[in-house]
């Protein structure tokens, strides 16, 4: 690879005439540091495009409903909702196991993928985070909203002692989730931040407003791009990467927990933590392809977002997915096992042939039928193909979620108090209203903060090499 | 302060360059010619200038994590213990000190020490701590939050978060002469040497 | 891509010389003194001892040879260069496989009712949960009072899943040499292209089949020793175990390596630091396993399931439940979270003989307490036993790379680290 002499200093602007990346290349090869820059700062400092206002309006209209289900929530108390006994975990539960498993793409992408050397990360990983820490706004609506009175949620749910000065019991898994979410929450945003303060420090360097200018450098904490700042930031971030990878394991396995230790056939398995942080990275990776994809295309981002990315996401999914499906073929080889009728019931009678098997049916066609074709290079080649694919995917995992909770709960030991269940309107409302909440997030986010991460882009640029002797 | 009296003129001088490769050898040769307060400055990381100009040595970011870890590791399994009224050497140490202790659970006859049931928080607690650990020594290793520094009044420092490479010598190294200085760094074929004011 | 010829295949077979020589005769000598212990042990410690000593011994060393054949194919589906190096002598590994078929015989036809107490005569009869697991829970195929019945007819036991088992490694590990040979021997650019996708495909099909085997694997060669218990994480976890000694044994093999032609110049430190951090990352995700395990079945404290860690705690199993996961766990995380440490190779390959001796001591810990609830038990035989398959074993694998190619020479990778020098 040569020094490009072509990248003078003169180039002002985006070059229109890009070559467009191969299908192994993760950025152009006509890119240099300045056009990197120019490109995906001009979308913070550039005008709304026209189409963005109209999906905001389109995702806020969303948040409306969000609001009025939740006032009316407030009002009228969980009994709008469609539970009962013995179906007493429904939508709220689904939806923050579902949100939280779609936040965890983003930690792996920037996280675990930091750790294995993959450098295509360092293009999408700003956005994947995001995505979680909006994921993560959306997930502890639930638990907060199921109690029906979110406003002394925080009471019961932190670890606070009462007046008698007794604390919560921290051998409650419900207890263990309110520090995993937080933690998780937390350190996303940490990691999220600490990877945002460089290029929070070329925004105030291009920044035109000195009040604009101000508020950059002060979110950038002064950053000066000094070797030696560098120095403790690299290894912060890696440390910080190298800390998110279990976090993010455990995050989803203490979700898991809330079923696992219970003794509900159809909850009660051992494999539910590793099947759990599976099937949260395949309904992430299907949810950053969603989103990621027409984002690409809006913004014209092909030569940062290349088609190596998503055919690698593409892997991944696939990768995860089939974790998955190991997951289903486990728990029916160890229902069988167990010798334990009420297991065998649960997993091998109630879930194909029971009431709900239409939702056991369409889960096994989402999450293994439908992923099949991500076995074949044209598929993963295609935007189209993916994005549908994608959209599956998130249905599935949703469903897999309802086929766990409501199918083992709606016939569990005895007979006489199997009962069926539904969501009302309000669930609908609630649920599709933190949809348009993450929506409306995101889009704010891609309007507001460079979305794809300058400095770490600039890392993959061939001039980045240095010929040093100082190599151990 | 008041002793700007023994303050240098400058804050240093600075030497701008296009690639990495330039400002690592300039940075190369300014610690040969015997420079020992310099700093370099630039969009992206470079490995190898990260390590010259920290002279080699290892950040020490990463056994800071290791102690905010370990003490998130160790103070989580010891509050959670207490709290469920576990350890009585803990209760009793804490009835001396706040006249107050963890209250004894019995739930489904789980053990008070109900280590297994532990494991999470403990472990949410290391990673939570290790994390602050890493931001917060990261930055205080690196003396931010800092609103002013005089490498920002060179107006075409502005360059240094999207191509431009930088070096800067400071003016309270011993070897720093305003002339001398300024002819060496031209001497090592910047695009243009600028003074740093204070 | 230039097409700039640094090493040629002749280069890059390992011809052995005087140091493999050494190696083999010494692990063949190791290996029939202790085949012929072993043999001799089984007049002088009874079957009980032998048996569960020789099953031991025999997941011991096989966990390390398909550890070593799922990690070259994992490196060959991930891609990236700290696989490729050792890839070669992984997929040697696996063409020693069919050794621990034959080694399985002994178990299949003569320590059955030792090991596996569903096997003895009228255990189904007296025994309500394992009278449900009859189909399959048993030898052959039809088993007296098989449940479900379709099973007797459809479900193969215990010996014949064995073959099955075997049959699907051996198929893939084959496949896989083939496949590298036809990689080697293709001419041009776009041959290697399509070659080196064939490889990918039947690496990342072949990981599939390998974790749906390994269960299985696991529930009759380790966690039917109990009838009763069962745990669906058992599979995942038997992974880790063959994943772990693959890992660990994979650095002595290196330094072996690397001291010699063709290897040399490949396995620098960085090689080493990656070994490392997988060496680091299973070790987490065992500490990870584990803990979610006891969290699950503690808090669920069903009475079937529970008394499996009761054994484990109660009795002198509890120092040595208490041992395992400080040398398996604690040990060599804490060690392994120095970067520096990870570039040293003396240093990893103490680490990596201590989690290899953690590997025989987590077989034990899963396989003795279930034959020995009552108290802990061990005997010299125990050690004496992988001893002998030890050294055969590593004969016959020393054997396989003699003058083959070890190193993928047209691979872009490989030619990458080659021009880096």
């Amino acid at each position: 690879m040569s020094t490009p002499e072509t990248s003078s200093a003169a180039t002002v602007g985006t070059n229109p005439d890009l070559t467009p990346p191969s299908d192994r290349q993760i950025l152009s090869p006509d890119h240099d540091a300045e056009t990197l820059t120019n490109k995906v700062s001009s979308i913070v400092f550039g005008r709304t495009p026209l189409w963005m206002y109209g999906v905001f309006a389109l995702s806020f209209s969303l948040v409306g409903l969000l609001l009025i289900s939740v006032v009316y929530l407030v009002v009228k108390g969980t009994g709008i909702w469609g539970l009962n006994i013995p179906v007493a975990w429904g939508f709220a539960i689904i939806n923050l196991v579902w949100w939280i498993g779609i936040g965890h793409a983003g930690t792996l992408i920037s996280a675990i993928l930091l750790l294995l050397n993959q450098d295509w990360r360092n293009s999408i990983n700003r956005f994947a985070e995001a995505m979680t820490l909006f994921a993560v706004a959306c997930a502890v609506m639930f638990p907060l909203l199921h109690t029906g009175r979110p406003w002394i949620a925080a009471y019961w749910l932190l670890p606070y002692p009462n007046t008698m000065w007794l604390w919560p019991n921290f051998r409650s898994p419900l207890m263990w989730d309110v520090f995993a979410i937080s933690t998780y929450g937390t350190v996303s945003l940490l990691f999220w931040y600490v990877g945002l303060v460089p290029d929070l420090g070329t925004l105030r360097d291009r920044a035109k407003n000195i009040h604009l200018k101000r508020l950059f450098h002060s979110l950038a904490m002064g950053w000066r791009g000094s070797a030696k700042h560098w120095h403790n930031y690299e290894m912060a971030y890696l440390l910080l990467a190298g800390l998110s990878t279990p976090l993010v394991l455990s995050v989803h396995s203490v979700i898991s927990f809330d079923f696992s230790v219970a003794q509900l056939p159809g909850w009660h398995a051992t494999i539910f933590p590793p099947y759990f942080v599976a099937g949260a990275v395949f309904a992430g990776f299907a949810m950053v392809m969603l989103v990621m994809i027409p984002v690409r295309f809006a913004f014209g981002l092909h030569d940062m977002l290349t088609s190596r990315h998503l055919q690698n996401m593409a892997k991944v999914t696939l990768v995860t997915g089939f974790i998955v499906c190991y997951g289903y073929l486990a728990e029916f080889i160890f229902a069988y096992y167990s010798g334990n009728p009420y297991e065998r019931y649960a997993i091998a009678e109630n879930r194909p042939f029971g009431p709900y098997n239409w939702a056991w049916m369409m889960l096994i066609f989402c999450n293994f039928l439908a992923i099949q074709p991500l076995w074949f290079k044209k598929v993963r080649q295609s935007p189209v193909a993916l994005w549908v694919i994608s959209f599956i995917i998130s249905i599935g995992m949703w469903l897999e979620r309802f086929v766990i909770v409501v199918m083992s709960l709606h016939r569990d030991f005895l007979p006489s108090s199997w009962d069926r269940y539904a969501g009302t309107i309000w669930d609908w409302g609630l649920y599709l209203g933190t949809i348009g909440f993450f929506f409306s997030l995101m889009f704010l986010f891609i309007r507001f903060v460079p979305m794809i991460p300058m400095s770490e882009l600039k890392i993959l640029l061939p001039e980045a090499r240095v010929k040093g002797d100082g190599h151990h | 302060m008041a002793t700007a009296i023994s303050r240098p003129a400058t804050y240093g001088l600075m030497a701008e360059f296009i690639t990495p490769q330039a400002l690592y050898d300039a940075v190369k040769a300014a610690k040969a010619e015997g420079y020992e307060k310099l700093d370099a400055h630039m969009p992206y990381p470079v490995e190898d200038i990260c390590h010259e100009v920290s002279n080699h040595k290892r950040s020490k970011v990463s056994m800071i994590v290791f102690i905010g870890g370990l003490t998130g590791a160790v103070f989580g399994f010891l509050f959670q213990s207490w709290a469920m009224g576990a350890l009585p050497w803990l209760q009793d140490l804490t009835s001396q000190i706040f006249n107050y202790q963890g209250y004894p659970y019995n739930i489904g006859g789980r053990p008070y020490l109900s280590w297994p049931a532990f494991i999470p928080v403990t472990f949410e607690l290391t990673v939570l701590f290790g994390a602050f650990s890493a931001v917060i020594g990261m930055f205080a290793l690196n003396g931010l939050p800092s609103p002013y520094h005089p490498v920002f009044n060179v107006e075409r420092f502005s360059r240094h978060s999207v191509d431009r490479f930088f070096l800067v010598l400071e003016s309270e190294d011993p070897k720093f002469d305003q002339a001398e200085t300024r002819s060496f760094l031209e001497g090592l074929g910047p695009e243009e040497v600028m003074d740093v004011d204070w | 891509m230039s097409e700039q010829v640094i090493m040629t295949i002749d280069d890059a077979r390992f011809d052995g010389g005087d140091g493999l020589r050494s190696v083999r005769q010494k692990a063949l000598i190791a290996g029939v003194i202790g085949a012929l212990a072993t043999a001799g042990g089984y007049f002088a410690v009874g079957r009980d001892v032998f048996y569960r000593a020789y099953l031991i011994g025999w997941l011991f060393w096989l966990g390390i040879a398909v550890g070593l054949l799922s990690l070259g194919m994992i490196a060959q589906v991930a891609g990236g260069r700290w696989g490729i190096q050792m890839r070669r002598v992984q997929e040697a590994s696996g063409r020693t496989l069919w050794f621990f078929l034959i080694l399985a015989l002994p178990i299949c036809f003569g320590g059955l009712e030792s090991l596996f107490s569903w096997a003895r005569d009228g255990v189904a009869a007296s025994d309500a949960l394992v009278a449900e697991k009859t189909g399959y829970l048993k030898a052959w195929f039809d088993f007296e009072g098989t449940n479900p019945e379709w099973m007797a007819t459809f479900v193969p036991g215990f010996i014949p899943r064995i073959l099955i088992i075997f049959v699907l490694w051996l198929l893939w590990a084959y496949r896989l040499s083939a496949l590298s040979n036809a990689f080697d021997a293709a001419g041009t650019h776009e041959e290697r292209e399509r070659a080196r996708d064939k490889q990918i495909k039947w690496c990342a099909g072949g990981l599939l089949v390998f974790a749906v085997v390994a269960t299985f694997a696991s529930i009759d060669w380790v966690m039917s020793t109990d009838p009763h218990w069962f745990s669906s994480l058992y599979g995942p976890q038997f992974i880790i175990w063959q994943l772990l000694s693959g890992v660990a044994f994979s650095i002595p093999l290196m330094i072996f390596f690397g001291n010699r032609e063709p290897l040399k110049h490949l396995l620098d430190p960085k090689q080493f630091h990656a070994y490392g951090k997988w060496m680091l990352a299973f070790t987490m995700v065992w500490g990870y396993f584990n803990a979610s395990q006891i969290i699950i079945i503690w808090s669920g404290n069903l009475p079937e399931e529970v008394g499996w860690y009761i054994h484990r705690s109660t009795g002198g199993w509890y120092w040595f439940t208490a041992a395992l996961v400080l040398f398996t766990f604690f040990v060599p995380f804490v060690i392994l979270l120095f970067q520096p440490l990870k570039f040293k190779p003396k240093i990893l390959l103490r680490i990596a003989l201590l989690v290899l001796a953690t590997r025989w001591l987590d077989y034990y810990w899963n396989i003795v307490p279930n034959l020995h609830p009552d108290g802990f038990t061990m005997h010299v035989f125990d050690v004496i036993a992988p001893i002998g398959i030890g050294g055969l074993w590593i004969w016959l694998l020393f054997g396989q790379v003699q003058g083959k190619v070890l190193v993928p020479v047209h691979d872009p990778v490989i030619q990458e680290a080659l021009s880096d020098g």
